[in-house]
This record gives structure tokens, C-alpha cells and sequence, in this order.
């Protein structure tokens, strides 16, 4: 992660409805919204 | 004209430090010091949500540039996105954004209410694109200028009209008519001609350019040898390019005689006083405010007082988060 505040676009996670970035949209996640939790 | 472009720099700060003000003139816009922020380095609507109403009380740039729209909406490139250097930072983020239509109805509104002139940054993939973002994004009055990102090697269009001399002075053909609003153009220094492509958009009609952009480059996962990046290669940022930014923007400078706003590597007031000197008129800090959100007050802070904090020491005392 780079920046933490939401500036960089870095830290994002796949889910359903897109990236989301997990500095300002996370950390937590609805895991049942999540892509490929387990591989 | 080359001496002429060094001494019209020279002229302005000097004029500056005579009245006692930090306030510069660019292209006809009033701004309250010459630190803005690279587009695509800091995110005004998602800082506003964590630092709350101080992020306007304390906006840390005289201007605000957006991150680059495109006509459509792009999710960017898989992760892993970022990899460290020594010395800078190497990311393939691929310009995630809402596209035209959702910066204009949801972005732009919120942009709206930061207290310093909005420059929005767009990119097309073909000049008829290019043409319909800046026609839509000009009109709106909350927009003081465009930018045109002619120079992102992070996306697979095979585009990069800013490589190229004639196709960049086709392109301002098209879209230079399309607004009065001041046009600058984001170069790219992945060229081995930096001041020829900043000569035709000097010839195009652009107001001014912005360089530079960031410098393509790779990793390697150690554990495979594959490639880190998903999106394979990256643009390099931070100070491992502050000497390649002076170098181009003073290269630059003898070539044409619009305004520059340099930038690459910026942490310091002194590194921003090197690229003003190399010809620049105003300063973008980038990388920089991903380690420190205040990067932009601060630098401007220390180019004001003419002197320079090491930075060693992350200077984070403009904000808290809420």
C-alpha cells in the first residue's frame, strides 16, 4: 500500500460490484461480496 | 528564445518575492502559491471522507487536478498494482475512474467545493474521443482548465500520441477550437525527443505543458520471475526521477515559451526550487503525498521560507484523520 488515505488506487480488492479500495472502503469486506476468496 | 524562457521565470519569482506574496499567475488563473499536485496522486473526494472539512481549510494545493477521465468507465488493472523501489515507487494502476458521465453527475459536484481552480485531466483513446470529453468537461463552469493525459503507459490502447510530434499537433487540431478554457498537455518522457513533442503542442495550441509523466518500467515476482504488475509494466515515480524531470523540463524550457508545470520526485521546497529554476513555472508534487497527505502545504511552506526540510523526517502535522 502506498498511500492509505485513498489517493493511490493500490490496495484495491476484487468484489462483485468492482475494485474497491481497502484503505477508505475496507479493511473489512462482506466476504460473500468478495471474487475468489479461495482459490 | 532560449534565454528569454529562463529569465521569464526568473523575472516572475523575483517579482514574487519583491511584493512579499506567494500568489503566481498561470494561464490566467490566480493561484495562491506554484504547488499543485500531479493528476492521479491524491484523491480529493475520498481525503475529504478521512480528514473531513480541514482537507478544505487546509487545501494542500493552489490547484487541483484531477485524476484522468476517460469516455468510459474503467475498472484499472488487476492487482498487484505497486511494487517499491529504491527510491520511488513503480505502479500500474490503469486509470480507474467513472467514466465522462459519472465524473460530470458525481464527482464534479463534490470537486466543486475545494477551494482552489479545478484542472480536470482527460484522456481518450482516439482524437475523436478526445474531442467529446473536452467539449463536455470545458463547458461546465466549476472547470478552470483541461489537461490531456497524452502520455499514460499504463494502458494497453497502443496509443501514445505523445511520443509522437505530428500526432499530437493533429490532435490539439482537433480539440484546441473546442474551448477557451486554458488546455495543457501532459508529456511523457518515455520519448528520446522530450522538447520536439513539447514543441508541437506549443505549435498546437496547448497553454501550457506538464511534465513529467512517469517513466515506464518493470518488476519481477522474486518467488517465479514473472512478472509482478498486473498489468505487466508499470510507470516509475518518486525521487528516483527527480534528476530525469529536471533534466527534461530544462530541456523543454529552450524549446518553447508556454508556461511548464514540472514535476517528478518533488519532497522538498528545494526540489521544487531546482525544477523552477530548471525553467518550470509552477511545481506538481505526486508520489510525495501518498507518504505524506500534507506534501503540498509543506513544500509550498519551504519554498516560501527558502529553505528545505530533510525528507528524512515525514513532516505529517497538517492533518489528522477524522
Amino acid at each position: 500500500m502506498a498511500c492509505g488515505f485513498g489517493a493511490c488506487f493500490g490496495c484495491v480488492a476484487p468484489t462483485k460490484s468492482g475494485y474497491v479500495r481497502l484503505c477508505v472502503d475496507g479493511p473489512v469486506l462482506d466476504a460473500t461480496e468478495l471474487e475468489a476468496v479461495l482459490e | 528564445m532560449t534565454a528569454a524562457g529562463r529569465n521569464n521565470g526568473a523575472a516572475s519569482r523575483r517579482e514574487r518575492r519583491a511584493d512579499g506574496d506567494d500568489a503566481v499567475g498561470f494561464c490566467g488563473l490566480r493561484l495562491a502559491h506554484p504547488i499543485i499536485n500531479a493528476s492521479g496522486t491524491f484523491d480529493a473526494i475520498a481525503a475529504r471522507r478521512v480528514f473531513g472539512d480541514a482537507l478544505l481549510d487546509r487545501f494542500p494545493f493552489a490547484a487541483f487536478v484531477t485524476k484522468t477521465v476517460t469516455l468510459e468507465p474503467r475498472a484499472g488493472n488487476p492487482p498487484p498494482r505497486l511494487w517499491e523501489l529504491a527510491g520511488g515507487l513503480l505502479n500500474s494502476i490503469g486509470l480507474p475512474n467513472k467514466g465522462l458521465s459519472g465524473f460530470l453527475e458525481s464527482d464534479l459536484p463534490q470537486l466543486a467545493d475545494l477551494p482552489v481552480p479545478l484542472i480536470v485531466n482527460v484522456m481518450g483513446s482516439t482524437p475523436r474521443e478526445f474531442g467529446a470529453l473536452v467539449q463536455a468537461v470545458a463547458e461546465r463552469r466549476e472547470v478552470a482548465a483541461l489537461e490531456l493525459n497524452v502520455s499514460c503507459p499504463n494502458v494497453k490502447t497502443g496509443l501514445d500520441i505523445g511520443a509522437d510530434p505530428r500526432a499530437l499537433r493533429s490532435l490539439l487540431g482537433r480539440v484546441r477550437p473546442l474551448t477557451d478554457k486554458p488546455l495543457l498537455v501532459k508529456l511523457t518522457p518515455n520519448t528520446t525527443d522530450v522538447a520536439g513533442t513539447a514543441k508541437s503542442a506549443e505549435e498546437g495550441g496547448a497553454d501550457a505543458v506538464s511534465l513529467i509523466n512517469t517513466l515506464r518500467g518493470m518488476a519481477l515476482a522474486p518467488q517465479t520471475g514473472e512478472p509482478w504488475l498486473g498489468g505487466v509494466t508499470g510507470g516509475v515515480s518518486g525521487p528516483a526521477i527527480r534528476a530525469v524531470a529536471l533534466a527534461q523540463v530544462y530541456a523543454v524550457r529552450e524549446a518553447i515559451e508556454i508556461p511548464i508545470v514540472g514535476m517528478g520526485g518533488v519532497q522538498s521546497g528545494r526540489d521544487a526550487l531546482n525544477l523552477l529554476n530548471a525553467g518550470a513555472d509552477l511545481v506538481a508534487v505526486g508520489s510525495e503525498s501518498f507518504r505524506d497527505p500534507a506534501a503540498g502545504s509543506r513544500v509550498a511552506r519551504e519554498l516560501a521560507a527558502g529553505r528545505s526540510i530533510s525528507p528524512e523526517i515525514p513532516q505529517t502535522a497538517g492533518f489528522s484523520a477524522t
